[in-house]
């Protein structure tokens, strides 16, 4: 400490080294992390010969679209596309709005049974009824095999609410009492003040939110029979569920075409997860803008 | 005390809230059901049904262009013919599993007919026992013109037994399936071990005739690197964590942990018989001359498909008369089945047969169904020999032929995809095990006809060939009752659990066949019912 | 703190203020009663032999009750210690070696100046997250295999190559480096919005006085995501017997039971054999009685010591 207040230059001289290791690290683990999805994407375009004998490592072998042509030119793919579209815009606007309702009374001190309404949350994150009662009690509210069954159960997350309630602790007191000395409700404070400040967490919620969604395929699964409802997931599932097929348990017609169809799969199943995967992932860019050091600073002076 | 007022209320006002809702939907629930409770009324002439199925999985030969098949035309035909009107409700088949066993758990949205493949038998019966399926035998007393009667008592008399509950009654139809040969001898074919043909005769190497030359032969492959890449990499592709793979029945064991010995009718289990300790000493020999592949241990099909792609499988457990494995082969290949090698002295090898009668899926009428009569009019359709041909071999002069000997033999032995361009294809691949159940008189010439002939000689010597276990021991065992399958289901996972772990470690080598009646002590402790 | 800063209020005042409250609350908390607390008698089946198709409750002899058969049948299965140790060992090396990694990894971020390449690289960590299972589980056990690329690297620096897929030794570390790699970067996102609030007037101030870098991070970075570790940290403990099963038992085979199978993979088996709905249920009821103690002593533990917590 000593010397570097007597040598205040040497501070950034010494960053720059620092830089260079952070640089390199974050390097490093860039690699290893892109790997996987370069590894899904060679194989989506290699050809299925090579890919079931997972010769495929560090670079395409034998170009093949075909599973990409097999999957656009099917108009189920464009349905189940525009299905998700809708599930993840209705679950994350939903799941954003009920995380801060549910998370904003919890920060505020002198709410009467706040232990109680925690213990409220909790519970249900531990115990569950399981899957039958679930589905009659969808199935009761007239929501079978129609879209809500998907959206409205999923609406409410508890995790969000407790991640949201755990930022909002983070804001300064100051902030809320200037607003209640100003004479503002609580509605008033938690859309005019804490909401403009919340963007990070927000960005977060709606990250998971729509990550959540769009991957998700168990609802649908459960209680859309109905193909023309399907999200985008179950598309990858039908095929990877084809996979675990225990050949054994087959006869031997049933054999030939179990074997004919794992074939055709094992590429099909690389070119399916860069099509369902692709968008999403290029959603987090716009909310990355966020998560960079001073946001909040930033979107108070908006 | 406040605080406790608000619960109060606020709880009050939940309830009610929910009340109404629950309200609500009652009664529109009620009222929907008036409306199919009415157009079921109207349907009582016409023969109105409701079915519920998964759809096929077939890529190319789908259920929804069923209109430009000639087989469906001709299938429709007598369906119309018998006065009914079909409303198929069609659930995509990796789903199906999940809709019916939630469906029907609740007893909601049933239709009039419904596959219940996806239920085990013990949920069949008890929601047998709740009254939502219906008893079959009745129904098809008062209602049939007697094709069920028939193809039951006469054409597949094993299938009632199979199929029949403990109290006796009857919940489901099934797909019934026989192989013949010349017209009447039951005709299984076989999974045993298979033996790359091409490399054996590169290498110049005699066909193993004994468990011993196997294990040699084996290695002389790995070591003269058959496939030329440089590398020892031929390997033996062989499961030693359960007994269904073929090296097991040539020491003489069953195929599972309860095994069915049908010519002695009793059930048997491998650990207590003669060979299992030879058994683990050959596969010990095998994992520890590097022959037998332990990475692909517990590994699934696709891994094991890698393998046979990469051109490194000389020998695999399969059935005898495949001919899928061969194409996918990098380089091309050919497989010998091998007859059952003798491997102990005193044990005669047997066969792994599949079995020549085949009675699976489920087919059941459900509490809902408004007009019985009707439910039972197609499932007379369904069991009639007109209704087996178009299902199992489609249009004679279209999709199959008469051989010399009388037998019938596809025309288009041709890709699904082709087949569906040019719309001829027998009914199975278009709707069987949907809602309709298969009802398949196979043969074996066509088979024969389609395979090379070292292949089909084998097929002939094992059609005589004793002793034999089964694979599919289900078809050949009772449904239990409930004392049975209460126990049954305390020890089965801990008890499979323990069997596959030990066979595993045993062929291994991890564990030493010298503590054997240690282990046997404990399999009994765990298998309590022995 | 405002409580005391703001005149006392009035009862009836505070009364408002609660019921304003609970208002806003409202539509979650009936949400949550409907969807997650009304379909909760499932549980009764624990205590039952059930099938599917019988009623849950029902006041004839359909339902079978067995009290806590199911539970006992459990605690005395030959299994039951493996499995216990197996899932509690592998969900607490995740916890140890695992929890830590993306808050290093979200404190390194923060470091490196925006840019394209900070954002390459976040965008980068966080893909493994959305690698299916069975793809993830492909990749493993085909770099694991005894002539896939770890056992090449090992004989590179002169080792032998080993069975890691049939050890049960190397199981653990698997199936944990596995699972940091798949989920740290995800993980990350939470820490870094945290940061983000961070005023940038603290940093320049902390520069006047010549903290370092890493004084900074010590004293302004870390203390903003406090509460955030800390919440995370308590749930993490709460799910400390609770592994990843369906990941395991793609991964896993009878060789490596030993170290490998967890309840949830038994209780996989036993659903596929027998279709036990009901020791299912039993023994996950156990589990998560288990679980919500373990977050109930953590956050008790972290009020009395660190000031943050649940409740």
């Amino acid at each position: 400490m000593a010397s570097v207040r007597r040598n205040p230059n040497k501070i950034k001289q010494g960053s720059v080294a620092v830089d260079i290791i952070l640089y390199a690290i974050a390097l490093v683990i860039c690699l290893i992390t892109l790997y996987p999805f370069y590894f899904v994407v060679i194989m989506s375009i290699s050809s299925p010969s090579e890919v079931a004998a997972m010769n495929v490592f560090w670079y395409p072998k034998g170009l093949f679209f075909d599973s990409y042509e097999l999957i656009i030119r099917d108009s189920k793919m464009w349905w189940a596309y525009s299905n998700t579209l809708i599930y993840v815009v209705a679950g994350t606007i939903l799941n954003c709005f009920t995380a801060v309702l549910g998370a904003y009374p919890l920060t505020v001190r002198n709410l009467k049974g706040r232990k109680w309404v925690i213990a409220f949350l909790l519970i249900p994150m531990y115990f569950g009824g399981g899957l039958i009662p679930s589905y009659l009690l969808v199935n009761k509210l007239g929501m079978y095999n129609t879209m809500f069954a998907v959206i409205i159960p999923g609406m409410v997350s508890i995790w969000n609410i407790i991640l949201v309630r755990t930022f909002f602790t983070t804001i300064p007191d100051g902030l809320k009492e200037s607003a209640f000395i100003d004479g503002a409700s609580h509605w008033q404070l938690l859309f005019k003040v804490i909401l403009p400040i919340s963007k990070p967490i927000l960005a977060v919620i709606a990250i998971y939110s729509i990550v959540g969604i769009w991957n998700s395929w168990f609802d649908a699964l459960v209680y859309l029979p109905n193909e023309k409802l399907h999200p985008l997931q179950m598309y990858l599932y039908r095929v990877v569920v084809q996979q675990s097929v225990d050949l054994k348990m087959l006869s031997l017609e049933d054999t030939k075409n179990a074997v004919a169809n794992m074939l055709s799969n094992i590429q099909l199943k690389y070119a399916i997860i860069v099509f369902t995967t692709l968008p999403v992932i290029f959603t987090y860019p716009f909310f990355q803008k966020y998560f960079i050091k001073g946001a909040l600073l930033g979107s108070l002076k908006e | 005390m406040k605080r406790w007022k608000r619960t109060i209320v606020s709880a009050m006002a939940a309830v009610l809230v929910i009340g109404v809702v629950a309200a609500c939907n009652n009664s529109s629930g009620e009222s929907t059901k008036k409306e199919s409770g009415d157009s079921a009324s109207s349907g009582q002439q016409n023969g109105k049904l409701r079915l519920l199925g998964p759809a096929g999985s077939n890529k190319y030969i789908k259920f929804d262009d069923r209109a430009k098949y000639p087989v469906w035309g001709e299938v429709d035909k007598l369906l119309s013919d018998a006065g009914l009107q079909l409303d198929y409700e069609l659930v995509p088949s990796e789903q199906y599993s999940v809709v019916i066993k939630t469906r029907m758990a609740s007893g909601t949205n049933l239709p009039d007919i419904v596959n219940i493949s996806a239920l085990d038998n013990t949920t069949v019966l008890n929601l047998a026992k709740q009254g939502v399926l219906l008893d079959l035998k009745p129904l098809i007393e008062k209602y049939s013109n007697g094709n069920i009667k028939k193809m039951y008592d006469v054409e597949f008399p094993y299938a009632k037994k199979s199929t029949t509950s403990p109290d006796g009654k009857m919940y489901w139809f099934s797909d019934l399936h026989k192989k013949t040969y010349q017209g009447k001898d039951p005709a299984p074919v076989s999974l045993t071990m298979l033996i790359r043909k091409d490399w054996l005769e590169k290498l110049n190497l005699p066909v193993p005739a004994t468990a011993e030359e196997y294990l040699q032969t084996l290695k002389a492959v790995r070591d003269k690197d058959a496939n030329g890449n440089g590398k020892k990499d031929e390997v033996l592709v062989y499961d030693p964590s359960k007994f269904d793979g073929a090296i097991a029945q040539w020491f003489g064991l069953g195929t599972d942990i309860t095994a069915v010995d049908v010519e002695s009718k009793k059930v048997v289990s491998p650990w207590y018989q003669d060979g299992i300790k030879d058994y683990f000493r050959y596969l010990q020999q095998l994992v520890k001359e590097g022959i037998l592949d332990t990475s692909l241990i517990g590994g699934t099909a696709e891994q094991k498909q890698q393998k046979m792609t990469e051109n490194q499988v000389t020998s695999l457990s399969d059935y005898n008369l495949e001919t899928y494995q061969e194409p996918t082969i990098q380089g091309g290949g050919e497989y010998l089945p091998l007859m059952p090698l003798k491997a102990v002295d005193g044990i005669t090898p047997a066969a792994q047969l599949e079995p020549p009668f085949l009675v699976w899926q489920k087919y059941a009428i459900t509490k809902d169904a408004k007009n019985v009569e009707a439910a039972i009019k197609f499932f007379d359709t369904i069991y009639s020999d007109k209704y087996a041909d178009f299902l199992y071999w489609g249009i004679e002069g279209q999709t199959y032929k008469k051989d010399d000997n009388g037998a019938n033999v596809y025309i288009n032995n041709k890709s699904d995809e082709d087949l569906a361009k040019i719309g001829q294809t027998p009914g199975v691949k278009l709707f069987g095990d949907t809602v309709f159940p298969r009802v398949q008189f196979a043969n074996l010439e066509f088979e024969l006809s389609s395979v090379p002939k070292y292949k089909a000689d084998n097929e002939l010597s094992i059609l005589k060939y004793k002793p034999y276990f089964v694979n599919m021991n289900g078809n050949y065992l009772a449904i239990p009752d409930d004392k049975q399958l209460e126990t049954k289901t305390k020890i089965l996972t801990n008890l499979s659990t323990y069997s596959t772990e030990l066979a595993t470690k045993l062929a291994l080598g991890q564990k030493s066949l010298d503590h054997w009646d240690e282990y046997i002590a404990e399999m009994k402790r765990l298998d309590w019912t022995s | 703190m405002r409580a005391t800063s703001q005149p006392r209020k009035r009862s009836s005042f505070r009364l408002r203020e609660n019921m304003q409250l609970y208002l806003i609350m409202l539509p979650v908390l009936l949400h949550i009663f409907i969807f997650s607390y009304i379909p909760m008698y499932g549980i009764v089946i624990a205590f039952q032999n059930y099938y599917p198709g019988k009623p849950f409750i029902s006041f004839h002899e359909s339902v079978n009750w067995v009290g806590f058969q199911h539970f006992i049948d459990f605690f005395n299965g030959p299994y039951f210690g493996r499995l216990m140790r197996n899932t509690f060992l592998l969900s607490f090396y995740f916890l140890v070696f695992g929890f830590w990694v993306p808050i290093l990894f979200a404190l390194l971020l923060n470091e490196l100046k925006s840019g394209i390449f900070k954002k390459y690289v976040q965008t980068a960590s966080y893909l493994p997250h959305f690698i299916s299972n069975v793809v993830v589980a492909g990749m493993v056990l085909s770099f694991i295999n005894t002539d896939g690329i770890v056992n090449a690297i090992v004989k590179l620096f002169g080792g032998t190559a080993v069975a890691l897929n049939t050890e049960p030794g190397y199981f653990p570390a698997i199936y944990t480096i596995t699972s940091i790699w798949k989920a740290f970067g995800w993980s990350s996102i939470l820490y870094l919005a945290s940061m983000s609030s961070v005023d940038p007037h603290l940093y320049e101030a902390a520069k006047m006085d010549g903290a370092n870098r890493f004084k900074q991070m010590l004293h302004i970075t870390l203390p903003s995501i406090r509460p955030t570790i800390f919440i995370l940290l308590i749930f993490a403990i709460g799910n400390l017997l609770s592994a990843n099963s369906e990941f395991i038992l793609l991964i896993y085979n009878p060789m490596v039971y030993e170290t490998a199978d967890v309840i949830g993979t038994y209780l996989y088996r036993d659903g596929l054999l027998g279709g036990n709905f009901s020791s299912g249920t039993a023994v996950g009821l156990f589990i998560s009685l288990i679980n919500f103690t373990l977050l109930y002593i953590a956050n008790t533990l972290s009020r009395k010591y660190s000031d943050y917590a649940l409740w």
